[in-house]
């Protein structure tokens, strides 16, 4: 009797691992990346093409990524900072006003515009923005995408094991920094990043 | 083709395989990683921008400037040294450097007033907290015995002590206590040898020969300026420059980082100093001629109580030669003659006396031997050498009002003896523990605690909990829950010392006047109240001659008046950014202007008033530096006792001057034959608080192994008694015992036993909680001959394997 299935299965027995080996392809490079991933949206739509140098509002990007007096790194502008304009209502636009509105709350609460923020590494990192665009004289684009002409933030996609965006991964990733700093003699000790 | 057993095996496998070559694995342990890095519960300081806000670090009660660094001027994440504070010039002690851990652990934090009933604390509100203490102050004071009330502080020199003390003097108690310390000594030798008040100073960055007879100037001992002047000794190019001499019983940090390390017996430190004497005086050595006219008792003469008397010369000259001094120390005889050549021939000799970090106080005669010392070489103000400081010129508190009920509760004898039994001390913590604890029925009704935690850090800290147990109502101003405050009836919390006033005023050691002051940096975190301010308010409640005799609407409005004398007297600088390191300090206008420098940079000080830069006058009876003390003999006569039934092992004349007090140990050397001394390190803190969780992370597995403190002893002693390293072996003294580990190091001497302090805590968080043993549990305090102070330098003790 055993010798007999094992005649019958003989040569077609192969399409069972095919089929096992696609199925998991398939959820592995398919559906795992969609499933990972938790998509959100920032909580304002704020054009970055309406604000940069070509946009309306014609600022420079140091307006409002700008460095502290002290030498460190603002990142993300505090609520403050839009306020110096968006206090009064600029123009008609629907998303203008809700902004308006909403921003003088906050700021009467004391609270900041929870923007999610796409290149936030965990807090075991130490970055210094000084030494990568001051003293080194990195463009910005080194590492961030160019968004001058962004018009709508990109949606974020949140891990859901971790908490952080995908696209800070994309290329700030610890080898990421390692090769570039491999790349230019930079010290690639521990602690010049992990005090 | 059906799915069997075997093709569903190879489906699986199949499956195994896909998801090895998919991104499943690999990106799943990545993000774990990654997830580890980011649990909710780690703390992630938020970001935002920097700003600094100078004012004081009060943990070690020396005025050092500290600059805090804010994120959005609401988050203090680390305080820094001020650079221009002449105190510390940039330096910091590691409880300094970690303070910020105290303002906002939670965990330690008291976050309200709380009250202890029905077996728990509650938590009440101010109102009610005030009104309970207020109230319990007025039912005593009614009954007419305001002396039932005690007070024990533990604050640094400074507005707030002196606070404090009005405020029991106003209510009628001579029972306020502070918290013993090696200062307490030096005030006494002021008062006895040089007739001043002040403090005293010791100009180390000017000295060029130092005997240090125990002090850890490493280890944390007097203000920063010690480690910095030990910087400045060890710079490149100043080699030869100071030579310093340790004379300890134990291979502390100082002993080994000194030039010279003289190994003695414990306790015998003012004989070593006199042996020294001996070598001076006989050889002729010193600076003897500059004492020419400005000294008394160094030869024959009469006292104020015309009592005459041969003298101090004769006295080392026939007691203290070398070969008894050695008997006594353990050292050659042609070790102290070598010391004592070198030290009296150098440009500025200069010798300290005092233990570990300071807050042990010493022998009053051992004091009396190394200030003795000092005067023979000519060091005595002189720059480079050691003299009275005089106090900062504040405004000096206008003469308290005094009812019939303050007058007559003062007319009490204090209940720890100090100014009766013991004329020359001001406070004695641990006589009065002993005596609580002995009486049956505790003549204290009410006991505050303010700045300190007995529970754990007085002297012997088992005598002043059963003390404590027997007094009816403990009231706690710590703004943390410490071992006292876990026992007290009622909390007031204080402010954390980023969100309180406070002041401070000439640290230990420092060769010229300083008056630091430190200006809330945050808005308080939780609902305490600055004791200060409570303090006045109940004042107010109390009415009558105590609220006039408290004139001050706030602390910030008391400290006003202080510091506008200062600014009256025109004297002195105000430390600005640049000052030190410019060497420009900056003067002051009016008082308004003093006021705002100092709440912003912290620091004024009085270069012109250092030791040897002014002629200074001894204000003793007889108007010179006193050998013999004219104070010891008037006091003791004023005090009515009898030089004879004293605990003093000698007799006659030489109760008035420098001489060897043999060590009274407790215990039967047969049942203890071990000694043990506890060791003050300078990475454990033990003070208001203890080490903090910051702190924890640098101790070596030779401190604390696990939770289990490492006492060291000396091999021969660990051979003798079958003993290895790393052996848990239970130590135990008359007081006490605890199971610890040993470790065997040459550099403790034989028949010694060295445990570090500050551990073996019950109260505060799990990151010093049940760690290791308090050697203030197990100490057997011995109280000094003459001047009462609590001595706890050894302990008999006995090691048995468990
Ligand atoms: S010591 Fe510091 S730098 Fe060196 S390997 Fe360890 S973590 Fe990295």
């Amino acid at each position: 009797m055993a010798k007999q299935r094992l005649v019958t299965n003989r040569g077609t027995g192969w399409l069972f691992f095919v089929a096992g080996l696609v199925l998991m392809l398939f959820v592995g490079w398919f559906l795992f990346p969609k499933a990972l991933y938790s998509t959100k949206t920032q909580p304002f739509e704020f054009s970055h093409a309406t604000h940069g140098p070509q946009g309306a509002a014609g600022n420079e990007c140091t307006d409002c990524h700008a460095f502290r007096d002290d030498g460190s790194y603002q990142g993300i502008p505090p609520l403050s900072k839009c306020m110096e304009c968006h206090e009064e209502l600029i123009g008609e636009s629907e998303a203008e006003r809700e902004f308006h509105e909403k921003a003088l709350e906050m700021a009467e609460n004391d609270e900041q515009v929870p923007w999610l923020i796409y290149s936030r590494q965990p807090v075991c990192v130490y970055f210094s923005h000084a030494a990568h665009v001051k003293m080194a004289e990195l463009e910005c684009t080194s590492c961030h995408p160019d968004v001058t002409n962004q018009k709508a933030p990109l949606p974020y996609f949140q891990n859901r094991i971790t908490g952080y965006s995908k696209d800070v991964w994309d290329r700030m990733k610890m080898s990421d920094c390692g090769d570039c700093h491999e790349k230019h003699g930079a010290n690639n000790a521990c602690f010049v990043c992990h005090k | 083709m059906k799915l069997d057993r075997r093709g569903f095996v190879k489906f699986l496998v199949g499956g195994v395989v896909g998801t090895m070559l998919s991104p499943i694995p690999w990106k799943l342990t990545d993000d774990i990683a990654i997830w580890t890095q980011n649990w909710p519960w780690v703390p992630n300081p938020p970001n935002g921008a920097n700003s600094f806000k100078n004012t004081i670090s009060p943990f070690r009660g020396d005025g050092i400037g500290v600059s805090v660094r804010l994120i959005d001027q609401k988050r203090a994440v680390t305080l820094s040294g001020v650079p221009d504070n002449p105190i510390n010039q940039g330096g910091m002690s590691c409880i300094d450097l970690s303070g910020v851990q105290y303002h906002y652990n939670q965990a330690v934090r008291v976050k309200s007033p709380m009250v202890f009933r029905d077996g728990a604390f509650h938590a009440i509100s101010w109102e009610e907290a005030t009104g309970l203490f207020i109230g319990k102050l007025k039912e005593i004071r009614d009954q007419g015995t305001p002396e039932k009330v005690a007070l024990v502080d533990g604050s640094g020199p400074g507005t707030m002590k002196d606070l404090l003390g009005r405020f029991m003097a106003c209510y009628g108690s001579p029972n306020y206590m502070s918290m013993p310390n090696a200062s307490d000594t030096e005030a006494q030798i002021l008062k006895l040898m040089y007739g001043a008040g002040g403090t005293m100073g010791y100009d180390l960055e000017n000295a060029d020969f130092i005997i240090s007879f125990g002090c850890g100037l490493l280890e944390g001992w007097g203000s920063q300026r010690t480690l910095l002047a030990y910087k400045d000794w060890r710079q490149e190019g100043n080699r030869g420059k100071t030579t310093l001499i340790q004379v300890a019983a134990n291979a502390s940090t100082t002993s080994s980082k000194a030039d010279q390390w003289v190994a003695i017996a414990p306790g015998a430190e003012g004989a070593f100093a006199l042996g020294l004497a001996h070598v001076i005086l006989k050889e002729n050595l010193g600076n003897l001629g500059a004492l020419t006219g400005r000294a008394f008792g160094l030869g024959s003469g009469v006292d104020s109580q015309a009592m005459s008397f041969s003298g101090f010369r004769d006295l080392v000259l026939e007691e203290y030669g070398p070969d008894k001094v050695t008997q006594v120390t353990g050292v050659s005889p042609e070790k102290i003659q070598d010391l004592a050549r070198r030290f009296a021939k150098a440009k500025s000799p200069l010798a300290l006396p005092g233990r570990g970090k300071g807050t042990m106080p010493g022998g009053l005669y051992e004091f009396m031997a190394v200030h003795s010392l000092n005067a023979l070489v000519g060091a005595v103000n002189r720059s480079g050498g050691v003299g009275p400081v005089m106090s900062p010129p504040l405004t000096s508190w206008p003469e308290p009002a005094l009812d019939s009920v303050a007058e007559k509760g003062l007319r009490n004898a204090r209940i720890d003896g100090a100014g009766s039994r013991y004329p020359f001390s001001s406070s004695l913590l641990h006589q009065f523990a002993d005596v609580v604890a002995e009486a049956p029925k505790s003549p204290v009704e009410m006991l505050v605690v303010y700045k300190s935690n007995p529970a754990h850090n007085a002297p012997s800290s088992k005598e002043f909990n059963r003390a404590r147990s027997k007094v009816p109502f403990v009231v706690s101003f710590s703004s943390f829950w410490d071992e006292t405050t876990k026992n007290a009836n009622l909390v007031m919390p204080n402010h954390s010392f980023l969100e309180r006033w406070e002041d401070g005023t000439t640290p230990a050691g420092v060769p010229f006047p300083t008056y630091v002051l430190g200006a809330p940096v945050l808005p308080p975190l939780f609902d305490t109240r600055p004791t200060a301010d409570v303090i006045l308010e109940t004042t107010k409640a109390l009415g009558g001659s105590i609220a006039t005799s408290f004139p001050w609407k706030s602390y910030e409005d008391l400290l006003k008046f202080r510091v506008a004398g200062i600014a009256a007297s025109q004297q002195g600088v105000v430390s600005v950014p640049g000052s030190l390191a410019e060497q420009q300090p900056r003067g002051f206008s009016s008082a308004g202007d003093l006021w705002s420098s100092l709440t912003e940079n912290g620091c004024w000080y009085d270069p012109s008033q250092r030791i040897g830069k002014t002629a200074t006058g001894f204000n003793t009876p007889s108007g010179k530096f006193e050998f013999y003390c004219n104070g010891i003999s008037e006091g003791l006569r004023q005090a009515g006792l009898d030089p004879k039934r004293l605990n003093v092992s000698v007799q006659g004349e030489a109760v008035c001057m420098a001489h060897f007090e043999p060590a009274e140990v407790e215990g039967d050397p047969q049942r203890y034959p071990l000694l043990m001394a506890p060791e003050e390190l300078a990475y454990v803190f033990e003070g208001e608080v203890p080490s903090s969780p910051y702190m924890t992370k640098i101790w070596p597995d030779t401190l604390l192994k696990g939770n289990t403190l490492v006492i060291h002893i000396n091999p021969e002693d660990a051979h003798n008694q079958h003993l290895y390293e790393g052996d848990p072996v239970m130590i135990e003294s008359l007081k006490g015992s605890a199971e610890v580990r040993v470790h065997l190091f040459n550099g403790v001497r034989p028949g010694t036993v060295s445990m570090a302090e500050g551990f073996g805590h019950t109260g505060f968080d799990g990151y010093i909680r049940d760690k290791g043993a308090n050697t203030r549990d197990m100490t057997t305090v011995a109280s000094d001959a003459l001047s009462g102070m609590p001595l706890w330098w050894g302990t008999r003790v006995k090691l048995t394997k468990v």
